[in-house]
């Protein structure tokens, strides 16, 4: 996995997070208290002089880990975040494909319109997948949050300019450029505090984080961030290995996306 | 580590995304489980394994074996880090290749060998505008060669008429430098180690010239200090965006346009004050005299002042035809006014009388409503470019000469 210059990429995720303040009437963030977001939130607070200028976002369909609501309270508290929690119910019958798309978009859409947000923050990441190396760092969805994939906006330059149609919005994506292993660089740098849920016991950690429901861990003796560090200069598994919605069709990532999936 | 930045570019079916897949395989670059699903998809429609599968992800693309947009893949060779950029050889996706090859630095172009391919007006097109975006080293991949047996008078003959139009092409767009290397994308010849189909080639392989060309261009050229305004961030200062030279405490400086004359007192980057910043810094700054600052405008030391007007001459590119242009420079937007001079004509590389055409490259006067700061292209690249939309969106871009 390739090792990118921090610097640059701390710049840029700056630079176009400004942007999207200035450009923007009202911003929110979606943080899902994974490594992505919360590294957003930590680049955040340098671009907007210590303090996250936007709400952040917590779908929660009651189902994330106690580790992931007790990390949610320390941070939101630590660092004085503006936090919306938008309950999504959990039907039993529903899952995977169907579950992203019901529950967790159903409660995003709800969130979105009761707020007026009219540009949202995802920590998203080219190498994570490859329908997410096809994004572009600001990009329109329209009112019922679909992603018009084969009509992108020109994005030239640092000329971030899309806008998003009437009762539409835009997905703002500052961490495209990231790989995995810079964000783990990053942390380490910035010391910024992290889900337990990353750090090995007994032989397993969770790599990418979703909900109890569709999260498997991966077999890793990582028991610090340096050892995450070091496991992932040689892995040669996917990030999202343990994320069931993503495999139970072809072009599912595709299809939650299209449908306004995060 | 730096990431040199490829764009592949040529006509559509010329095998950009075979190519850049089989790089990744080539180089281990991707995991199996990426590999296995292209493979997968590659037997549900009944094709064999299809390489560009690792890039086009979208179903459409798949199933119409077509790239929609760009994409991008990261790879390792000989301790340099490289992103290829993927990007759609259409006529009708041209905004997304201008996208993709925007943020480029080296070009391969892709021009199949096979009968009845060969160069076209795209593959030309696409030559002319990396041309024109600046890429002076521009590596040539003769592709397909598999289908033509390995033959060597199949490459010549793509050599001989590019290298021609590449000659004269020279004059109205400056020279580059082009190698070309004979290869099969789909059978992995010449692309990171030498093919014994082709024992007749004896020069590197396409990944060695990439190498050589992405990691010899040497440093960027630095001017003196050139920083953008991005904007005021809410009483704590100026955003802006160094793009040479250095900022430091206590400078004297120039805001242009409107010669605003200030001293440096602030600087903050990342958070934390600092005594100076650097070229591809975003600090906040504070400036005084306190004035508001324009977005676009550009901050320099008072006595090395950037180019400030509303008049300028221009290679413009045109993806469609405007109606009442805008165009954006470096966050500045202003009306303008473009007047077409001579086009350059896609069949010799000449510049010859025209008329404002889709996709067509232009000689052009451009006169805006409000006076911008901005450099020539060849000066200084970030502030020497911008993009020209009107109230239907994207329209072309231009370089300022």
């Amino acid at each position: 996995m390739i090792e990118q210059n921090l610097s640059e990429l701390e710049e840029k995720s700056i630079y176009i997070m400004r942007e999207a303040k200035m450009k923007f009437k009202n911003i929110g963030a979606l943080w899902s208290m994974g490594k992505d977001s919360t590294t957003m939130l930590a680049i955040a607070r340098k671009a907007f002089m210590g303090k996250v200028p936007f709400p952040v976002i917590h779908i929660d369909n009651s189902i994330d880990f106690p580790e992931t609501y007790k990390f949610r309270d320390y941070l939101a508290k630590k660092w004085d975040l503006d936090l919306i929690v938008a309950k999504s119910e959990i039907k039993p019958e529903i899952s995977g494909f169907s579950c992203c798309g019901a529950n967790k978009t159903e409660a995003l859409k709800r969130v979105m319109a009761e707020y007026g947000f009219d540009a949202l923050i995802v920590s998203i990441r080219r190498d994570e997948h490859s329908i997410r190396a096809k994004e572009r760092y600001v990009s329109p969805r329209d009112k019922d949050f679909v992603w018009d994939y084969k009509n992108q906006p020109a994005e030239l330059w640092d000329d971030y300019s899309s806008k998003a149609k009437k009762g539409g919005h835009v997905r703002v994506h500052p961490l495209l450029d990231w790989n995995e292993i810079d964000i783990w660089r990053y942390i380490k740098k910035e010391h910024i505090p992290i889900n337990a849920l990353y750090i090995s016991r007994n032989g397993y950690r969770y790599r990418s984080l979703g909900c109890t429901h569709c999260t498997v861990p991966i077999k890793s003796d990582a028991g610090n961030v340096d050892e995450i560090i070091k496991e992932l200069k040689t892995t040669n598994v996917e990030e999202r290995s343990g994320r069931e919605q993503d495999k139970e069709k072809e072009y599912i990532m595709q299809r939650l996306r299209s449908l306004g999936y995060m | 580590m730096r990431i040199h930045k490829i764009v592949m570019l040529g006509n559509k079916d010329h095998g950009k995304s075979t190519l850049i897949g089989n790089m990744l395989m080539l180089t281990k670059s991707i995991s199996q489980e990426r590999i296995d699903e292209a493979k997968r998809i590659s037997r549900a429609l009944g094709i064999p394994f299809e390489p560009g599968f690792l890039l086009d992800s979208f179903s459409d693309e798949r199933e119409k074996a077509m790239t929609i947009d760009t994409s991008r893949a990261q790879l390792v060779y000989k301790n340099s880090a490289f992103e290829l950029i993927d990007v759609p050889g259409h006529e009708e996706l041209i905004t997304n290749m201008l996208t993709g090859a925007s943020s480029a630095g080296t070009a391969v172009l892709m021009v199949s060998a096979k009968h009845g391919e060969g160069i076209s007006k795209q593959t030309k097109r696409h030559l002319l505008i990396a041309m024109m975006l600046g890429m002076r080293n521009i590596v040539v991949a003769v592709n397909k060669m598999d289908s033509e047996g390995y033959k060597i008078e199949s490459f010549g003959e793509v050599r001989n008429r590019l290298s021609a139009f590449i000659s004269s092409a020279h004059e109205s767009m400056g020279a580059v430098n082009a190698e070309f290397v004979p290869i099969s994308a789909y059978n992995g010849d010449n692309l990171i180690s030498k093919s014994e189909n082709m024992e007749w080639y004896g020069g590197p392989t396409l990944m060695e010239l990439i190498y050589r060309y992405a990691t010899g261009t040497g440093k960027r050229r630095d001017i003196g200090l050139r920083a953008v305004v991005q904007g005021e961030m809410q009483g704590n200062g100026l955003a802006c965006k160094v793009v040479s030279g250095r900022l430091f405490t206590g400078q004297r400086v120039a805001v242009n346009p409107g010669r605003l004359l200030c001293t440096v007192n602030r600087i903050i980057r990342a958070g934390r004050s600092v005594p100076q910043a650097g070229a591809g810094a975003s600090p906040v700054i504070n400036l005084s005299p306190y004035s508001i600052m324009q977005r676009g405008g550009v901050i320099s030391e008072a006595t090395d002042m950037p180019m400030v007007g509303r008049n300028f001459s221009a290679f413009i590119f045109l993806s469609r035809i405007p109606k009442n242009p805008s165009i954006k420079i470096n966050g500045a937007e202003a009306k303008c006014h473009i007047r077409i001079g001579r086009e350059l004509d896609i069949n010799t590389g000449r510049l010859k009388e025209g008329r404002a055409v889709s996709l067509g490259i232009y000689r052009a006067s451009i006169k805006t409503l409000d006076e911008l700061a901005f450099e020539k292209f060849n000066t200084l690249t970030e502030l020497g470019r911008f993009t020209i939309y009107d109230s239907a969106g994207f329209s072309g871009l231009g370089i300022i000469i």
